[in-house]
């Protein structure tokens, strides 16, 4: 299997010479589904930032999808976030003011498609995904299962080999919590996209292909 | 560009979403883009108003053309430039003339115009209240109304009658010598509301035999083929070292002038224009405030910098839109106010001195006002939205998402 994620000793000091992340260093693979595990202020959330160009590391080397990421080329890391990766929050972050759909279609916008193209893509995504009667919804009208579903759904729309999930089921009960793991897995497995998730619920460590854990900055693997 | 037509439409959908706020910011705008628009009507129906007044006063078409003098050297009106004159377009004639003065028998001072009678119908046009235009080469003379009223009155010379003028001349040490010269009133003008009313007028040949040398014509009248081109005509005139006048000098001082007082007004209306700027940035800069994790959140699901400030920015646009056309019919409100009760108020206060104005508005909001006042709507607000723009294109996206 090709890797899609490269990392090599990333490491991440903030201001005032506070580390967050050690010399990082691992690889996952095409399709694998890979949970990081911590507690707070371990520097999940950081090591999860980096690896989705929204933040820079203080050193070391990342190549997405055979993509070495050049951290000081703005430009670079807007393509990479619109063709490579997918994002998927703790608290959904959907637009109060579109529906379901237009959410879904969102960062194709910025990744220009037509509009007919953007609709059926976000519609059959939303349908697969078991929303099909919950298109033209607002957020506030879904429930938290459904909201983090459409996420999901916008997280796929653009077909990225790569999806970043911060503790995706950090708003959702046990139950719910679930039935989103099983269906990230499901699409991990049927897509073959790398799924990266962030999360500090060790019970659901069993979904995962592999499991990585983050103490005070340093990744150990299991 | 289909890509900022998507970015059109949400940046529509945030604007329906603050529909109120968007409005009272619009409307702010719009007090400043009315006021401006109302004054430069106002301005606008001033100039109009004096310039329609110059018109049915004075000959627009007519130019008088004198010699120059460039560079310490005098430039005069020769044959030669009578015929290059003919030649710019839109001339539809031009003659030269002689002004020359003669005295009568008891002292009345009498101003002469030498022209051809052919030049004189042509370029002048003149109706007779008795006799007829002087053959070439004759002592027969046509009388303006005025002089003529003078003549009969302190001289006793009436149409037809052949009286004797007076003409000085001053040899080379300045000792003056008289001459007569018995003509003949041969016609009388009506009175016309010009120059002509003042003058006696003869054959430019005749005044020329006068002479004991060849001198240069004092002047040469032009008929212009319509007022729109005189402007053109006098600037080919210039061109040819010569002088042009005529009544569109006074239009074109009328036009500076009013031009400067439009700028005041303006400047003094923009004041408020410059409080609703202000509007615009807060209320964008509270907007992006608020929206800050929706923009991180964009830029993390693959929005560049260019987009957060092209969205930012259509809002402005819409913003401007919104308050340009506000502005425009408040602006036209405004000018209906002071057409109907400013009118009537002025009229009622200052008698005949504005009399004029009953004949026309005293405010003329014209479609490039309105054009003009909607577009500095839009442009103000683009400009108001850059600050806000950039301050949402420069955000940290880990630090938006976490904004709470």
């Amino acid at each position: 299997m090709p890797a899609t994620i490269e990392v090599d000793r990333l490491s991440k000091v903030y201001r005032g010479g506070v580390p967050a992340l050690a010399e990082a260093s691992f690889t996952i693979e095409k399709g694998e589904f890979v949970t990081l595990i911590g507690r707070s202020g371990s520097g999940k959330s950081t090591l999860l930032n980096i690896l989705g160009c929204l933040d820079t590391p203080t050193s070391g080397s990342l190549v997405l999808d055979g993509v070495p990421v050049n951290f000081r080329d703005p430009s670079q890391l807007v393509s990479i976030r619109r063709q490579k990766i997918g994002f998927v929050f703790q608290q959904f972050n959907l637009l109060p003011h579109l529906t379901a759909q237009e959410n879904v279609e969102y960062p194709m916008l910025f990744n220009y498609h037509e509009p007919k193209i953007r609709a059926h893509t976000a519609g059959e995504l939303l349908t697969s995904l078991g929303l099909g009667d919950r298109k033209h919804h607002h957020p506030a009208e879904l429930s938290g299962g459904e909201q983090q579903r459409v996420a999901i759904a916008r997280a796929l729309v653009s077909n990225p080999p790569i999806i970043f999930a911060d503790e995706p089921t950090g708003n959702l009960d046990q139950k719910t919590s679930a039935d989103i793991f099983s269906l990230m897995q499901e699409i991990s497995r049927v897509r073959k996209t790398t799924f990266f998730m962030v999360t500090h619920e060790r019970e659901f460590g069993e979904y995962a292909d592999r499991s990585f854990r983050l103490i005070d900055g340093k990744v150990t693997g299991t | 560009m289909k890509k900022l037509a998507d970015f059109a439409r949400l940046s529509a959908r945030q604007v329906l979403k603050k529909r109120m706020r968007v409005f009272l910011t619009a409307f702010g705008i719009a007090i400043g883009i009315a006021a401006v628009v109302g004054m430069v009507s106002f301005g606008e129906g001033i100039r109009h108003q004096a310039i329609e007044t110059i018109k049915e006063q004075s000959d627009l078409t007519l130019i008088e053309v004198t010699g120059s003098v460039r560079d310490e050297t005098v430039i005069p009106i020769t044959e030669s430039k009578v015929s290059l004159i003919r030649e710019i377009p839109h001339v539809e004639a031009a003659g030269p003339v002689y002004r020359v003065s003669f005295s009568t028998l008891h002292q009345t001072y009498i101003d002469v115009l030498g022209i051809s009678a052919e030049d004189l119908r042509v370029l002048f046009t003149p109706v007779f209240s008795a006799g007829d235009l002087y053959p070439a080469g004759s002592n027969q003379v046509v009388i303006g109304h005025e002089l003529a009223e003078k003549l009969q009155k302190y001289e006793g010379i009436r149409q037809g009658d052949l009286f004797t003028a007076i003409i000085r001349d001053y040899a080379p040490n300045g000792a003056p010598s008289d001459r007569k010269l018995a003509i003949r009133s041969g016609g009388t003008l009506r009175e016309r509301e010009d120059q002509l009313d003042s003058l006696l007028i003869m054959d430019r040949d005749t005044i020329h035999a006068l002479s004991n040398e060849s001198v240069p014509y004092n002047a040469v009248y032009v008929r212009v083929d319509n007022p729109e081109n005189v402007l053109t005509v006098a600037g080919g005139i210039q061109s040819l070292g010569l002088t042009a006048n005529g009544a569109f000098r006074q239009i074109e001082t009328v036009n500076r002038f009013m031009d400067l007082v439009i700028l005041f007004l303006s400047i003094f209306a923009a004041i408020s224009l410059v409080v609703g700027a202000l509007m615009i940035v807060n209320t964008m800069v509270m907007s992006v405030y608020e929206r800050t994790r929706e923009i991180g959140v964009s830029m993390a699901l693959g929005a560049s910098q260019r987009d957060v400030v092209t969205l930012i920015l259509i809002e402005c646009l819409y913003i401007g839109m919104i308050g340009g056309v506000l502005g425009d019919l408040l602006g036209i409100l405004f000018s209906y106010v002071i057409n109907t009760a400013g009118k009537a108020y002025l009229i009622s206060q200052t008698g005949e001195l504005f009399s004029a104005f009953a004949r026309y508005d005293l405010a003329l909001v014209t479609p490039e006002i309105l054009l003009s006042g909607f577009l500095v709507a839009v442009i103000l607000s683009l400009v108001s939205g850059i600050y806000p723009a950039l301050q949402a294109a420069r955000l940290n996206p880990v630090e938006a998402i976490r904004h709470t």
